[in-house]
């Protein structure tokens, strides 16, 4: 019977145990519990405020995640992850309404296409080493931002407005926050739950070894072309279901959301948050999204009244302190330090 | 050290995260002031950014407005409240703005920038809470019946070219020739847009067009273009550095082309950084009567200023777009007025309440700031109209009032 508490180390008889994604039952049962109050309490507690800002945390949590899979676990770096979320949310919003395509086909559609895309720009780039992709990747964000402004025919132009028809089924209802709430995260939940899955397989561990040691991975009959154009297209989708879950929050898609800046920022939350680990990668979402919005609202409490500029220019410093500081005393980003706060607390009083 | 810097910042994040979940837990249903209370008012501002010079300007003019408003005893005996959450232009920070505003209960939201005024065009008819955008915004947002609680107000930016067009050929007379040098982003199109339809429809050549990169360093290939086109008129949509950029290369390289601009590029950033000589005789719209004309609010704030012994604003004198800044906020004035004798001195003055309001502004001129504003359910667009202003002696004068161009057509039909 497994014990209903913290491991007091990883002590594996069999091969099914070291891979397993939950090392104890116990992890399991916080695990559920993290989902039931995130689907239910949360729903039911939190004020429409809340529920807004955790949905545009749950969207960023979605793009950092699909990146943190290339970068952090196939050692690729791309600049164009608005680009792609901007695909994503072009092409589902065009199936919709001029396909009259139903949600549960565009949605999908919109992240295949995303995919389908930047392959373009990953065969161009990924066949040799270095940083070709990033700047493919960035490439791509120009590209993209002079496609939705000049092909008028498809995208409606600089005036086109990409409109998303709310998603209605019986109560649930994407007008509303809570709507709105439940879809991001019920995304966010199957899409961590696909990556997590997905780098535990072979598939997983031969992206991890490319990123690793290609050569040696290329020794082993493990293709680098093929998983990192496989990591590209998968994250691409990822960063299109971003783009997607972004028009239905919003309600509507236009050409100036989707800048190099967005793609930047999403590059900095797995940066902070932690390379190659999927909690890292919520964690830095969660923290750059929630950064300005405690400048704004905490520093007022403690008698420190900045004008909204200077709270702005601080954020930006904040911002590169943070990524500097973490390269520095943590490359492991926030993730390393849950980890290492929650060791310290596990050896406790014998921590070391 | 490594463990005294993780303890550090999860006890920071920790502090962070408690605070921040002890919000107020209200329900946030629609927006309004409770009966009597201050009526609040949202500002999505964009003092940081691309736009951050309209930004200051419309910021700073609306606070202001309302400080005064307030100190006189606000209006028909009600507080106003604004309440300005900055979002750098960013769309994401717009959404959580306006979240917060609801959550505020703001009866209306004034937004900055054409970015997040469509962005928030969807979420203000969920939330039944007006967006006013006067001065920008996409042409679409005119059909009332189509965008009910998106409210333009003012003149959008092909209203803004069509007029300038027209200005120029009452000046100049028919067949003169335009170019037109525009900003990337939708904004910029749409104003080249419209100087091509109207140029059309009045009779007129148009050149072509010459597109900056939104984050273009430097504009010498687009000023060659522009020259190249050889207009006889060139108008441009450029901002702030690059407005500057092209108007000292213009300068250069063909000092006597006549050069307008839309109104986000007329002001004293554009003078002084292409200096005196280069602006002399450049002309460009803009949609309210500039505070150095001294119209009567800005009397009104002097007045306010001297006998409060506040000091005043330099904003006012350093930045002409103060000017769009005091339509918005004496719109929006106007907008309460209408609504607290729809719902009486002590009623609730919800976002819907703000929507029958708006629309029912008539001939409003928002004491010498505006061309009139008349807002019905299916025209939000308040006024096609814009002033024309040249520059002479490092000065703004005004050389035409009230100016309308031929109609847009891609306007939606709200006749």
């Amino acid at each position: 019977m497994p014990l209903i508490a913290m491991e007091t180390g990883r002590f594996h008889e069999s091969y099914a145990d070291e891979i397993a994604i939950y090392d104890t039952a116990y992890r399991k049962i916080w695990m559920l519990a993290v989902l039931g109050v995130a689907f239910v309490a949360v729903p039911l507690l939190v004020s429409q405020y809340w529920l807004t800002i955790l949905t545009l945390v749950g969207i960023a949590c979605v793009g950092a995640t699909g990146l943190n899979l290339l970068v952090g676990f196939a050692g690729q770096i791309s600049l164009g992850n608005a680009a792609f979320a901007a695909v994503g949310a072009y092409a589902s919003g065009l199936l919709l309404t001029r396909s009259d395509l139903p949600f549960w086909l565009a949605i999908p559609g919109g992240m295949v296409m995303a995919g389908v895309f930047s392959l373009i720009f990953g065969l161009a780039s990924l066949r040799v080493k270095g940083l070709y992709l990033a700047i493919a990747t960035l490439a791509a964000q120009y590209i993209v931002q002079w496609i939705l402004s000049s092909w008028t025919f498809l995208t409606g132009g600089y005036q086109g407005i990409v409109v998303f028809d709310p998603i209605q089924i019986g109560p649930f209802d994407t007008l509303t926050p809570t709507g709105k709430y439940l879809l991001v995260l019920t995304a966010l939940t199957l899409v961590v739950m696909f990556v997590e899955n997905l780098v535990r397989s072979r598939t997983g561990r031969a992206m991890i070894a490319v990123r690793d040691q290609d050569i040696a991975a290329a020794g082993s009959a493990v293709s680098p072309l093929r998983y990192k154009l496989l990591a590209f297209f998968i994250s691409s989708a990822i960063a299109g279901l971003s783009g997607i879950l972004y028009g239905y929050n919003a309600g509507l898609v236009t050409t100036e959301v989707f800048t190099l800046a967005l793609s930047v920022q999403y590059l900095a939350m797995i940066l902070i948050g932690g390379l190659g680990s999927i909690p890292g990668s919520i964690f830095g979402a969660v923290f750059i999204t929630m950064l300005p919005i405690w400048l704004r609202d905490l520093l007022p409490t403690i008698g420190i009244d900045l004008s909204p500029s200077v709270q702005v220019h601080l954020l930006t410093l904040l911002f590169g302190a943070a990524i500097l500081l973490f390269l520095i005393l943590e490359p492991r980003g926030l993730y390393g330090l849950f980890r290492n706060i929650k060791d310290y607390f596990r050896m406790w009083p014998f921590s070391y | 050290m490594r463990y005294r810097f993780a303890k550090g910042v999860s006890v920071v994040l920790g502090l962070a995260l408690v605070a921040t979940a002890c919000g107020d837990g209200s329900d946030d249903d629609g927006g309004g002031s409770a009966s009597g209370d201050d009526i609040v008012i949202g500002v999505a501002g964009a003092r940081v950014g691309p736009i951050a010079n309209v930004g200051e300007g419309v910021g700073e003019a609306i606070r202001d407005w309302f400080d005064m408003v307030n100190a006189e005893g606000g209006i028909d005996g009600r507080m106003v409240k604004i309440e300005e959450v900055e979002t750098k232009y960013e769309v994401p920070a717009a959404l959580e703005a306006f979240a917060k505003f609801q959550q505020s209960k703001a009866a209306l939201v004034a937004v900055e920038g054409t970015a997040l005024s469509d962005a928030l065009t969807p979420v203000s008819a969920q939330a039944k809470i007006p967006i006013l955008f006067p001065g920008q915004g996409n042409l679409d947002t005119v059909d009332g019946e189509k965008f009910p609680y998106a409210f333009p107000g003012g003149p959008l930016y092909a209203h803004q070219a069509t007029a300038l067009v027209q200005h120029e050929v009452d000046q100049r007379g028919e067949g003169t020739s335009f170019g037109c040098v525009a900003w990337e982003p939708p904004p910029g199109r749409e104003f080249c847009a419209g100087v091509k339809e109207a140029a059309e429809a009045l009779g007129s050549d148009f050149t072509g067009e010459v597109v900056i990169p939104a984050a273009a360093a430097d504009v010498d290939a687009q000023v060659s273009d522009a020259v190249a086109m050889n207009p006889d008129v060139l108008l441009h949509a450029a901002i702030f550095g690059q407005a500057v950029l092209l108007l000292k290369g213009l300068c250069q390289e063909d000092p006597a082309l006549p050069v307008g601009a839309w109104h986000w590029a007329i002001t004293q950033n554009e003078i002084k950084g292409a200096g005196s000589d280069c602006m002399e005789g450049k002309f460009g719209a803009s949609m309210s009567t500039l505070p150095s004309d001294n119209p009567e609010a800005v009397q009104m704030l002097g007045d306010y200023w001297e006998k409060s012994g506040k000091d005043p604003n330099p904003v006012l004198d350093n930045n002409s777009l103060y000017g769009n800044g005091l339509y918005i906020a004496t719109l929006i004035e106007e907008a309460i007025r209408q609504a607290i004798k729809i719902v009486g001195p002590d009623g609730d003055v919800t976002g819907e309440v703000m929507k029958q309001a708006l629309e029912s502004i008539k001939d409003y001129e928002g004491y010498g700031v505006s061309c009139p504003i008349t807002i019905t359910s299916k025209d939000h667009s308040g006024n096609r109209a814009v002033n024309v202003y040249e520059i002479h002696d490092g000065g703004l004068k005004k050389v035409d009032d009230c100016v309308t161009g031929p109609p847009v057509a891609d306007e939606p039909d709200v006749s």
